[in-house]
């Protein structure tokens, strides 16, 4: 073989560097000063975040600041689903607007990138990382939240190392000796300021982590801090859980709550005790851009700002970053390639102790409802992902993909459930006992053994408001109104 | 205050027992938005903006119910479905004077008696694509909280509806994505600007881009290029782009605007987008990522590379493969190169590994080199990137 030049080698150091561009520190002493690490600057930058300096921080009264990204409780969501228009989010406009507006010094990922502890949360935690840890707008700090701790400690720690985001656990240790990369903290030297940022879990399995008190957490992961650092608290849960924080000392100068209380970042930043309280939203729909100040001692958020993540109604894939949207369709053919539609199948109990049978089983002894659900969108809800796959409108497979199939089939995930359908074909559709649970003991009882009653909530797991955003039960029930008959 | 009728509080109220006074979000963690997901309630408060122009802000205000069997209630605040409108929560007294209720579950923001709470909701439909938009639904829930210590929540869904009627008709679209613009490549398109109402004069385009420093600022685009064409009764916007030497490499994010003489001083604006990308482009981008395999199995990838500098017949040969400490490992990976059939600039690179590597770690990386044939001693690196799991 030819050796490659050293220009190549050069090459492939600081790629290799830019794909890892993600300072260490170990726990509790060492600082990544960010403005002295070679990151591999984008052209045109002078900041090894890659973003420029901006001329603004050159601020005549010598305001320390910080210009804060913020994101957080991601929960797999790689992108829009694209069953229904105008979603926001995405993974791939995320890395676009990181990288065409640079208006930050420090990206933060607040944590819960997934929901689960199967192995499709764990392919997409593997998609999730590669972005966050992307050369051209790589993530300074990502918190650990108790939605990540729902996967295997082991894989989760080997997929924080393989990836070298600095990830934040303030408050967990882990029990066993598993590979367990995540920091007390993280510090970082910016222009005109010092960040330490500290994350709490405040929930974690017992079996595989030590949890700290938040006090003792946070006066750990505090500790020799710097009077005139910013000391940043992401915290996950409740609001009030966020609030709960502000009599730690020594005293936060912002607290970042990640969870569900807030779907979008409310239009103003709130406070608690003082200290600037915020909330960055779920899903990746919107960053959230704040400007942290200290003005005569006290913290402030000089600028606010939540960046809506919307794609164009008319230019499909437009304003996204083009390899992200590749990262993530590779992620989609991967599913495919590891047959994870299988490997997801089956995994959970079912919902009641009786079997599914298929809705062709329903027909005899109730004729007229089997006849309405024959008519219904639900009968076809298979062809739909098929129809999607080959027109063109997805170029991933979709009938694949497990969180497409849950909402197109019967009972997927459960014993005895859909598995594919070449497997299992009664269960592809939207059929009778999606809705009304597994059927085969009602129908062995003849009728006896009778089956769950069904309300609204049974369509809205579906039919919810990211995916069926027009779903009105009292308009769409009529579309596939039926009774027992 | 006007009260709910019973029967629908009934529906309408979740005992939140045990929730103190600011626990907005109770178990949030096991899914504050999927509670709501779950649940289904009567509509409460409907409202229809109509058919908005293109351009202009609507703004209502929309009266929601109080339980009349409650205390005090806080407004928490309003998921929706959509992002379209901006929302405010108004308290207003009896004498009239009106306060903003900061959706935090504070007595001061709690609607006592005599006082109304209004939903205040805003469309800026200037921050749309200039293009009609069919009459879309709008659902969301107001959050409402009693002011008591033991608080009871009350969820009150409201519905809007509105439209956009753009007073300018423009083809092919209202948004110009360049996709992927090659450094070296160039790009044209024609749009065609047509008034609704009649004859329109359009002004002359001015291409602008914000600064990536400061968001809010625009400035102008030294590479994108407009120019407009009048008609009888219709204008031709002739668009073109060609990355300048300075722009960087990735997304980019521009506008086109033009000012018009139809009613209120309307600026008609054309979103421009795009990603420069280099001459040497890598399909999927970047590198051969097996994603996570057994590394004890053999596996393939596929990549294509193609050279967009004009007129060149792109011909890549094989330079070596090396893992990430620079050892030969092209005995466990086999590259073959092969052209794409029409276009002449772009080769499919196919790489094969046998399964045979036996790695330290969970992370394999590796690199591809290649030369372009007429330039063998410029190195193009394809980095290998894959995880191992046993299956």
């Amino acid at each position: 073989m030819r050796r490659p030049t050293s220009t190549g080698l050069a090459i492939l150091a600081s790629y290799c560097l830019c794909f890892l561009a993600i300072p260490s520190c170990t726990e509790g002493s060492a600082e990544a000063h960010l403005s002295k690490l070679d990151l591999g600057e984008a052209p045109g930058s002078s900041s090894a975040t890659g973003a420029p300096q901006d001329p603004a921080l050159q601020d005549p009264e010598n305001t320390p600041r910080a210009r804060l990204r913020l994101s957080g409780q991601l929960e797999g969501y790689l992108e829009p689903c694209g069953c229904a228009s105008a979603q926001l989010g995405g993974l791939a406009r995320r890395s676009f607007t990181n990288q065409q507006d640079r208006a930050y010094d420090l990206l933060i990922e607040g944590g819960n990138l997934g929901v689960g502890g199967s192995e499709l949360d764990l392919f997409k935690l593997m998609t999730i990382l590669q972005v966050l840890s992307s050369k051209e707008s790589p993530y300074q700090a990502l918190g650990i939240g108790p939605r990540d701790l729902e996967l295997d400690p082991e894989s989760l720690g080997e997929y924080l190392s393989i990836f070298d985001i600095p990830s934040i656990a303030s408050d967990l240790r882990p029990k066993q000796g598993q590979t367990w990369p995540a920091k007390s903290q993280v510090e970082y030297e910016l222009p005109s300021a010092k960040v330490r940022i500290a994350s709490l879990a405040l929930r974690a399995p017992e079996d595989a982590y030590q949890l700290l008190s938040p006090e003792e957490a946070w006066r750990s992961a505090m500790d020799g801090v710097a009077d005139d650092c910013f000391r940043i608290l992401l915290v996950h849960g409740s609001q009030d859980d966020a609030r709960n924080q502000s009599k730690l000392e020594p005293r936060p100068d912002l607290i970042v709550s990640i969870g569900a209380s807030h779907a979008e970042p409310p239009s103003t930043a709130d406070e608690v005790d003082g200290i600037p309280l915020v909330f960055p939203g779920i899903h990746g729909r919107y960053l959230l851009d704040i400007t942290l100040a200290r003005v005569d001692g006290k913290s402030q958020i000089r600028r606010y700002r939540p960046i809506q993540l919307a794609g164009s109604r008319t230019a499909k894939g437009a304003m996204e970053d083009k390899n992200m949207q590749a990262v993530i369709r590779q992620h989609r053919f991967d599913v495919k390639e590891a047959a994870l539609r299988e490997v997801i199948a089956e995994t959970k109990p079912r919902r009641a102790k009786s079997e599914y049978i298929g809705s062709a089983a329903c027909a005899g002894c109730h004729p007229a409802a089997s006849k309405a659900w024959r008519e219904s969108k639900h009968a076809h809800a298979w062809q739909t992902l098929e129809d999607a796959e080959s027109s063109g409108r997805y170029d991933w497979p979709v009938t694949f993909y497990p969180d497409c199939i849950a909402c197109h089939t019967v009972g997927y995930g459960e014993v005895g459930g859909f598995v594919n359908p070449e497997k299992t074909p009664a269960l592809l559709n939207v059929g009778c006992e999606q809705c009304h649970g597994p059927a085969l003991d009602h129908i062995a009882s003849q009728g006896k053994t009778l089956l769950g009653p069904v309300d609204p909530q049974t369509c809205t797991s579906c039919h919810n408001l990211e995916q069926s955003p027009d779903f009105d039960y009292a308009s769409k029930w009529k579309l596939i109104e039926h009774g027992l008959k | 205050m006007r009260a709910l009728p019973t029967h629908l509080l009934a529906s309408l109220i979740l005992l939140a027992s045990g929730c103190s006074g600011d626990s907005a979000d109770e178990a949030s963690d096991s899914g504050f938005t999927s509670k709501l997901s779950q649940r289904h309630s009567p509509i409460i408060v409907d409202h229809k903006f109509g058919a908005i122009p293109h351009g202009q802000s609507v703004e209502a205000d929309l009266l929601i119910p109080m339980p009349e069997d409650l205390g005090p209630m806080i407004p928490l605040g309003f998921q929706r479905n959509c992002s379209c409108a901006r929302h405010q929560f108004v308290i207003v007294a009896e004498d009239g004077r009106e306060r903003i209720a900061n959706e935090r579950p504070e007595p001061r923001f709690a609607v006592r008696e005599g006082e109304k709470l209004y939903l205040r909701l805003s469309l800026h439909t200037a921050e749309l694509e200039a293009q009609d938009l069919e009459p879309s639904i709008v659902r969301g829930e107001v959050i409402l909280q009693e002011e008591a210590q033991l608080a009871r929540r009350v969820w009150v869904t409201v519905k809007f509806e509105y439209a956009v009627e753009s007073p300018v008709l423009v083809k092919p679209s209202a948004h110009l994505d360049l996709g992927e613009i090659a450094r070296s490549a160039s790009y044209r398109q024609m749009f065609e600007l047509r008034g609704r109402a009649g004859k329109t004069t359009f002004g002359q385009p001015r291409c602008l881009e914000p600064d990536p420093m400061h968001p809010d600022e625009w400035r102008i685009s030294s590479d994108l290029k407009a120019t407009i064409e009048h008609h009888e009764d219709h204008s031709i916007l002739y668009v073109s782009f060609q990355p300048s030497p300075e722009r960087p490499e990735g997304p980019m994010r521009m506008s086109i605007d033009i000012e018009t003489d139809l009613p209120d001083d309307y600026l008609f604006r054309l979103p421009v987008s795009g990603n420069v990308i280099s001459d040497i482009q890598l399909s999927p981008p970047g590198k051969f990522f097996f994603g996570t395999i057994d590394f004890t199995k053999p596996a393939k990838q596929f990549m294509v590379i193609t050279d967009h500098r004009p007129n060149r017949q792109t011909e890549f040969v094989e330079h070596g493969i090396v893992d990430a400490s620079g050892r030969d490992i092209s005995e466990h990976f086999k590259l073959r190169i092969e052209g794409v059939p029409d276009r002449s600039n772009s080769q499919q690179l196919s790489l094969e590994y046998d399964g045979k590597l036996e790695l330290a770690r969970s992370r394999f990386s590796g690199t591809v080199y290649l030369a372009r044939r007429d330039q063998p001693g410029e190195a193009i690196p394809v980095e290998i990137l894959g995880f191992h799991k046993a299956r």
